[in-house]
């Protein structure tokens, strides 16, 4: 059934973005171009993580090379892992979600326009804060990005990373209540709930994550710093605290805010998948709901990291089965996108074959992630490259690969352009392959023992880490090809995009001119079920 | 002119809604804050 709005169109060309750079960058309310803000910034922060990587990967190329001091290779573990997750990854959806989620659902904007202008803008600071510890007598934190205490608590630097995590979170927090507000409320008429795309419901679902953990790594990190500098002694077993208690609450964090960093990457996948399928999304409900029950179990798992503290019997039990609950809304989600894709009319454009790899690669992360929920298997893997291969399975392979194909998706959408196909998929191919050279060996080395976040090791780890490294430097450069495609794509591109430009592209945002006019939507559009990409729903 | 008042009439509730989803949505930040506070002082 077509619900008929207002107008039938959207006279969009006459409203141009406000002329001036500071005008039209700083002060921005316009939820695209602050999207292009947190995109900008997160491919920046996405280089400096990466330069980190290919430090700690350098040092580990051979056994005794020491290229850089220890304590400094330890400072760049950390650092690595915050700034891609703090300020790669999640502005990375964040600035997604300004740009498309709007479009998606027929609104002129988000519903807090100058509060999203702040939310960005308090990021550069908070990392300038944070990055420019490595400059100090101190140098950086060097505790891990986990932060555990004591070891967290030797370094000068943590009243910096406290304040800049605070403002993250700050950060985060507006961010989150921007997009629910926009969701709940700012819906073109006939954008039910169930009929918004996948990648606004997973939004919407992990906005209400965000605002419920980021307060409690906030009480985490403030406990921390009374216990440096106030004379607590919340984590310090000397004055009756206990170190176990911040892992904990540090968990009770970490583990949403893993979700947080994939629950968008399966919206985008979604969107992806049904457009080069040809086909709608198969069992949108399904989809819906699966990503509702990951986000619920995600507050239950916490405990997963931590079995190797001594937990009690029943504990470990409880958390281990279910952690291990979680591979079922993830294995509805992987069915699903299967299921779109057989017997569509599928053709293999850049995003698409991201959003393949995604599939695949994504489920091997998820794979070793069974194996870590076993306890005794833990036992044996805790702490080793088994866990770092894991995780880089579901936070590169997964969430950068989705953000990646979300750009070559949406790239023409934004500049008015088509991208290189060719170097797009270049690029796909170089990735592909050396994330592979760079992380499979990994889960060897774990197998074999080889400890996390050391600088230096055994003879016996020397080839897998040597092949490891070189797949790692070859990753790296590979990505310098992503930044000229979406350079030349945004500056010096000469072919136009179509409104439309996928063939099977179906939804709003579809509906309105390349490169999307400044102010869209100011008339609510149509919204006909016929043009949604999942079709149908009421069945 | 019939289209106008639709208009308008969608974004009074527009309006509306945003300003209760802000209101509830920062009640329960603030209490996870204070909360989450709170206890800090409570366990010192």
């Amino acid at each position: 059934m077509a619900h008929e709005a207002t107008h039938d169109h959207h006279d969009d060309h006459h409203h141009h973005a406000p002329q001036g750079f500071f005008q039209r960058w700083v002060m921005s309310t316009n939820h695209k171009d602050i999207g292009t803000l947190y995109l900008v910034f997160s491919l920046l922060m996405f280089f400096i993580g990466g330069s980190f990587a290919m430090v700690i990967r350098a040092e580990l190329f051979k056994p005794g090379l020491d290229l850089v001091q220890p304590y400094f290779f330890n400072q760049m573990t950390t650092m690595h892992a915050l700034v891609m997750i703090f300020g790669a990854i999640m502005p990375a959806f964040v600035g997604l979600g300004n740009w498309m989620i709007p479009l998606m659902i027929g609104a002129p904007d988000m519903a807090l326009p100058r509060m999203n202008n702040l939310s960005f803008w308090i990021l550069p600071f908070a990392f300038t804060l944070m990055l420019s510890t490595l400059f100090m007598a101190g140098g950086g934190p060097a505790g891990g990005w986990t932060m555990y205490p004591p070891l967290s608590l030797q370094s000068d630097s943590l009243a910096y990373v406290v304040f800049a995590i605070h403002l993250m979170g700050i950060s985060s927090i507006m961010g989150a209540i921007n997009i629910i507000a926009t969701i709940l409320n700012m819906r073109a008429p006939g954008m039910d709930l169930l009929k918004m795309p996948v990648f606004v419901w997973s939004w919407l679902i992990t906005a209400f994550l965000l605002i419920a953990v980021m307060p409690v790594l906030a009480g985490a990190v403030t406990m921390l710093l009374t216990d440096k500098y106030f004379g607590t002694s919340f984590f310090n077993p000397g004055g009756g605290g206990d170190p176990v208690l911040y892992q904990h609450v540090f968990w009770f964090f970490g583990h949403p805010e893993v979700y947080i960093m994939i629950l968008p990457a399966f919206g985008i996948i979604s969107e992806i998948i049904p457009t080069f399928a040809r086909k709608p999304i198969f069992g949108y409900r399904a989809m819906v709901y699966a990503i509702a029950s990951i986000a619920f179990l995600s507050f239950i798992v916490w405990a997963h990291h931590m079995f190797a503290v001594g937990l009690p019997l029943g504990a470990d039990i409880f958390f281990m089965y279910a952690t291990m609950l979680i591979a079922v809304p993830t294995g509805v989600k992987v069915f699903n996108w299967v299921a779109t894709m057989w017997g569509g009319s599928m053709t293999f454009e850049t995003p698409m074959l991201f959003a393949i790899a995604f599939v695949i690669l994504f489920t091997i992360g998820g794979f070793s992630g069974l194996m870590l929920a076993m306890v005794p298997a833990d036992f044996q893997y805790h702490d080793t490259y088994f866990v770092v291969a894991h995780f880089h399975y579901v936070l590169v392979t997964g969430a950068a690969f989705a953000i990646m194909g979300a750009t070559y998706f949406w790239l023409p959408k934004w500049t008015g352009h088509m991208y290189s196909e060719f170097w797009g998929k270049v690029h796909f191919w170089c990735s592909v392959v050396f994330v592979n050279v760079l992380f499979f060996p990994q889960h060897f080395l774990g197998l074999a023992g080889m400890p996390r976040r050391i600088p230096d090791y055994n003879v016996a780890f020397a080839n897998f880490n040597m092949i490891s490294s070189i797949g790692g430097f070859l990753f790296g450069a590979s990505q310098l090809i992503f930044l000229g495609v979406v350079v030349h794509c945004a500056f010096f591109a000469k072919k136009k995009a179509t409104d439309r430009v996928w063939e099977g592209a179906k939804g709003l945002e579809w509906t309105v001119p390349s490169p999307a006019p400044h102010h869209t939507f100011e008339v609510p559009p149509v919204v006909r079920d016929e043009e949604l990409a999942h079709g149908h729903t009421d069945d | 002119m019939a289209s106008h008042t639709a208009n308008g009439q969608i974004e009074q509730k527009r309006r509306h809604g945003v300003r209760r989803t802000v209101t509830v949505l920062a009640i329960v930040v603030g209490a996870f804050y204070l909360l989450s506070f709170a206890q800090i002082l409570l366990m010192k």
